[in-house]
């Protein structure tokens, strides 16, 4: 049995989603265009993930084997929907950015992975942490590709557009958009993709070599 | 619709016949394994200390489908031994320690061998050890039966289904165009041509086969096998041996019938079409009239010194016959068979029997080990493929024990001539590979059956 | 008796010879005739650009085999190739760093994550090609005035509408003003090793003899070119331009007979390579017509690449088979 502390920093490594879990690859490639993108989605499905997470665990003695996945399905659509409102709201900006893929959460395998295997078999404090170690992992991988591939396509920082908080790494000439325009592309997107898998393994890799010595 | 013109096969360099044949003197001791082509071995009919003459039964074939062993010299059968082939397998050899006398037994000749009955005919060519050659090695009464009854005795109904035999094509070049055994044979035929006559005329007889062919190289001259065609109504063929692996049964097959037959299992024989080389037709009639057996076979002795082609006692040593040959200096490498289909052995402490055709000899600079490397997808194994597969892919399966998908690509119809090998960049042993996937999915049908 | 150990193999017993690095060799020699014909009609700048092309893809394969632990593999020459074949496909006004970053894409993306050689799905240098062409659209169009092109080029920047850097952006009407003959024997605006069909012609029938490659998927492609753009000239003689225009400009001749000819990006088997051709050929001309602002041809052979397993089960039927009708 895993400590409540092992349960929340595990999903900030070891069990990373997109990089380790290899789940939710499809927002993962499409809204890492920038790292506003990229954390914004992160957290969105954050709060998601933790919400939902809290009341299947607080159920899960009530819902019947049977239609659990519809009845997860049922809450974690709930709490999309008051996140996409939210968003819409507040953060229209943003919102404007994610696109579909807000409401596209509901079907993001990471969550309904996580009610199936975590949420419907932990207790409630369990099943949060969980949440949002896991969240959090997913957040960090979003914004540090996102940052990835806008620092290389466009040469900017795209902080939160809203507050106009952009920052400017590599200046470019009067009239040019992109830096490396590939990297902002979809196909850049599996290549980032490609590239950090690569880095995490080597990482891993040379770690558990110098454990091993 | 085929659209790959001009590209099937390869172009070879001819070895170019002097017409010559050497007579290597009989050995001292000689080695006979009882193993003869890949039918059971033959029993054994003498004992251990007998004293045999030239041509004497050493070993009886099986009843219908063997060929019988004789003795290769004369003297006194002193051991038996056993002798690694290079495909794996030991088997049981007797030792003949000579006494170089060289008697033979007296045969009693049968003049009109012609009016004798089919069967009469068959066992006779069993009992005279005939075995064909080329493609897969059997005994020739074997070969025959398979031909006339293809598979349906092996079907639980008892009854065997006569299948007329069509064609039979006689070969008078070596597959291999390196090899030019066949040919100097041809060579020395000249116009006594009663030998072959009466060969062709037997085979015919056993099997009912409408048309014979003779399948000549397209640079050979040879009138008086012409000759005997046009008197007979023969069909003459002229193909070109450079081209690999036109000579090879199924390409023969195709020329002579109009259709292809199925390669698969080795079984050309079974389409009607019974395609043998010149040798074993003059050994079948040396069989059935002056009932004389096979003690002594034709050989290529190709190396860096040239070609040679030289005839010998079975169960001579390779190393004499090598050194015959001029040959022994700095060897490397040896194969038993022409350079693209014959299989390597490790040492010349070897001797000759009736399936060795040719030994293949390279200098010790010469010997090149496979390379291997992955399949660059180049594509040219599939477009010199006789047979028209795409090897390239069927060694990919292969190599990462897809047995199965390789089964689907046709992988049995494969008849092993080299040719992608021969060209491929990667260096591949692409024959390695179809001959391991054959091999595994044989054991595992068998271990399922 | 000898004692002697010799040593055994499979047969066959003998090779003829040819080795991966000979027939990339020979293609690199094929290509030899359209490039100094380049460096004839550009001058320093596309010697300049060819180098560097060559020497960026070499570096980066070395560089990678170095980080990954391999052997390095730039013996066989097809890092060399890779750069040359890239270097070839871009005008001769592009800034070195282009061709860097495509030569270095080419062998980072296009070739190394494949594994060893055979492996890449997609010609390499054509995945270098349009990963700067996407990321460039302006630079990749830095085309230059050639040493004998019998009309003037315009003003350098805005010279895209009225050159044929690929034929789709030629006013048809605008087609008397080149000669065929012109556009045939390599008097024409284009990228540096692309702008002599006569030379690649010469170049891609040499390599067929050779049986480096083979005719059906290169004459597979060209007649699917003129097919289409001959359908496409019937119909409607504004918007298309004649077989020979679309055969003769761009990099039609060059992805004929150097890209259609690849070995693990084009099927192998004899069905499989000509309709690769055909239909790619076809492809070629529609995205062209259609539009496509940069690299009909190219774009063409990538799409058909990702096609090649499902055109390689197009085999022949085995010598002895019925064939089946399935």
């Amino acid at each position: 049995m895993k400590t409540l502390t092992q349960e929340f920093t595990k999903g900030l490594w070891e069990q990373i989603p997109p990089f380790r879990l290899v789940l939710g690859l499809c927002p993962t490639l499409a809204v890492t265009k920038s790292l506003e993108g990229g954390w914004g989605m992160g957290l969105a499905t954050t709060f998601v993930l933790v919400c939902s997470n809290i009341f299947i665990s607080a159920l899960r003695n009530v819902i019947p084997p049977k239609v659990r996945i519809a009845t997860f399905i049922v809450i974690i659509a709930t709490f999309v929907v008051i996140t996409e409102l939210v968003m819409k709201a507040y953060t229209p900006m943003l919102s404007e950015t994610l696109g579909v893929f807000i409401p596209l959460i509901v079907v993001n395998c990471i969550i309904l992975g996580r009610a199936e295997a975590f949420a419907s078999k932990n207790g409630v404090g369990r099943s949060l942490l969980d949440g949002l170690g896991i969240g959090l992992g997913f957040t960090l991988a979003l914004a540090v590709l996102g940052a990835l591939r806008e620092l290389l396509g466009t040469g900017k920082l795209t902080m939160f557009a809203q507050a106009n908080l952009d920052l400017t790494i590599i200046p470019l000439g009067e009239g040019r958009e992109f830096l490396f325009k590939f990297m902002v592309d979809p196909p850049g997107a599996f290549v980032c993709l490609g590239a950090m898998l690569l880095l995490m393994n080597l990482i891993s890799e040379r770690s558990a070599r110098s454990k091993a010595a | 619709m085929d659209i790959s013109f001009f590209s099937r096969g390869i172009k070879l360099s001819r070895q170019v016949t002097s017409g010559k044949i050497e007579q290597i003197p009989p050995s001292e001791r000689v080695v006979l394994p009882l193993q003869q082509g890949s039918g059971p071995p033959a029993e054994l009919s003498i004992e251990i200390g007998d004293a045999v003459e030239v041509g004497q039964t050493l070993a009886r074939g099986a009843s219908n489908s063997g060929a019988d062993l004789h003795a290769s010299i004369s003297g006194e059968v002193t051991a038996i031994e056993d002798l690694h082939f290079p495909n794996g397998t030991t088997v049981k050899a007797l030792v003949i320690e000579g006494d170089g006398k060289d008697t033979w037994i007296e045969p009693d000749r049968d003049d009109k061998p012609l009016i004798a009955s089919p069967d009469e005919l068959l066992e006779r060519i069993r009992c005279g050890g005939v075995i064909r050659e080329g493609g897969e090695t059997k005994s020739l009464a074997q070969v025959i039966d398979e031909a006339m009854s293809p598979r349906g005795h092996l079907f639980s109904t008892g009854s065997t289904v006569a299948k007329p035999v069509r064609h039979i094509a006689v070969r008078f070049a070596d597959q291999d165009p390196h090899l030019n055994a066949l040919a100097a044979l041809t060579a020395t035929i000249g116009d006594e041509t009663a030998d072959l006559d009466l060969g062709v005329k037997v085979l015919a007889a056993i099997t009912g086969a409408e048309q014979i062919h003779f399948v000549l190289d397209n640079k050979q001259n040879s009138p008086g096998v012409d000759k005997l065609a046009e008197e007979n109504d023969y069909v003459v063929l002229r193909l070109d041996a450079a081209n690999y692996p036109d000579l090879s049964s199924p390409m023969v097959a195709r020329a002579v019938s109009g259709k292809e037959p199925d390669t698969a299992f080795k079984r050309v024989h079974e389409n009607g079409i019974l395609v043998l080389d010149v040798d074993t037709v003059l050994q079948t009639a040396l069989a059935v009239r002056d009932r004389r057996p096979v003690v002594d076979r034709l050989i290529t002795v190709y190396g860096p010194a040239g070609a040679g082609v030289f005839k010998a006692r079975l169960g001579t040593p390779l190393a004499d016959i090598v050194s015959a040959a001029g040959q022994e200096k700095n060897i490397g490498k040896m194969v038993l068979g022409g350079p693209m289909k014959g299989l390597a052995h490790h040492t010349l402490d070897f001797p000759l029997t009736k399936e060795i055709p040719a030994i293949t000899l390279f200098a010790q600079n010469q010997v090149t080990l496979a390379v291997n490397d992955p399949c660059v997808g180049c594509g040219l194994c599939a477009m010199v493929c006789p047979i028209r597969l795409t090897p390239g892919m069927l060694s990919r399966y292969c190599e990462f024990s897809s047995w199965d998908l390789a089964q689907e690509a046709h992988l049995f119809s494969c008849i092993e001539c080299g040719c992608c090998a021969y060209v491929c960049p990667a260096g591949r042993s692409m024959v390695q590979f179809m001959v391991q996937g054959k091999t595994e999915l044989l054991s595992t049908r068998r271990s399922e059956s | 008796m000898t004692n002697q150990r010799l040593v055994v193999s499979i047969s066959p017993h003998i090779k003829n010879g040819r080795t991966v690095r000979r027939m990339i060799v020979t293609t690199i020699a094929a290509l030899m005739p359209a490039t100094l014909w380049g460096f004839y009609q550009f001058g320093l700048d596309a010697v300049a650009l060819v180098a560097v092309g060559i020497t960026a893809a070499c570096g980066t394969e070395a560089l990678i085999s170095r980080l990954a632990g391999k052997t390095s593999s730039l013996g066989d020459g097809h890092a060399v190739l890779t750069g040359l074949v890239l270097a070839l496909l871009v005008p001769a006004g592009a800034p070195f760093w282009l061709v860097i970053v495509g030569a270095a894409m080419a062998i980072l993306v296009g070739k190394m994550p494949f594994g060893p050689l055979g492996g890449a799905p997609i010609y390499p240098a054509l995945v270098g090609l349009l990963i700067v062409a996407t990321s460039w659209p302006n630079e990749i169009k830095s085309y230059v005035q050639p040493t004998t092109a019998p009309i003037e080029l315009k003003a350098q920047g805005a010279a895209d509408a009225e050159f044929p850097r690929d034929a789709v952006l030629i006013d048809p009407s605008d087609e008397a003003e080149y000669k065929t003959a012109d556009l045939f024997l390599g008097k024409q605006v284009g990228p540096i090793g692309v702008i002599s069909p006569l030379l690649l012609l010469l170049g891609g029938l040499f390599l067929i003899l050779r049986r480096v490659s083979r005719w059906q998927a290169p004459f597979g492609f060209l007649i699917g070119m003129g097919l289409a753009a001959g359908i496409g000239h019937a119909l409607d003689p504004s918007g298309c331009a004649s077989a020979s225009f679309h055969l003769f400009t761009g990099s039609a001749m060059f992805g004929a007979f150097f890209l259609c000819t690849d070995w693990s990006s084009t099927p192998v088997t004899p069905w499989g390579m000509f309709l690769f051709g055909l239909i790619g050929g076809g492809l070629a001309v529609l995205l062209r017509i259609a539009g496509l602002p940069y690299g009909a041809v190219p774009w063409a052979i990538v799409i058909m690449s990702l096609a090649t397993p499902i055109f390689d089960r197009i085999t022949p039927t085995p010598f002895g088979k019925v064939a089946s009708h399935a």
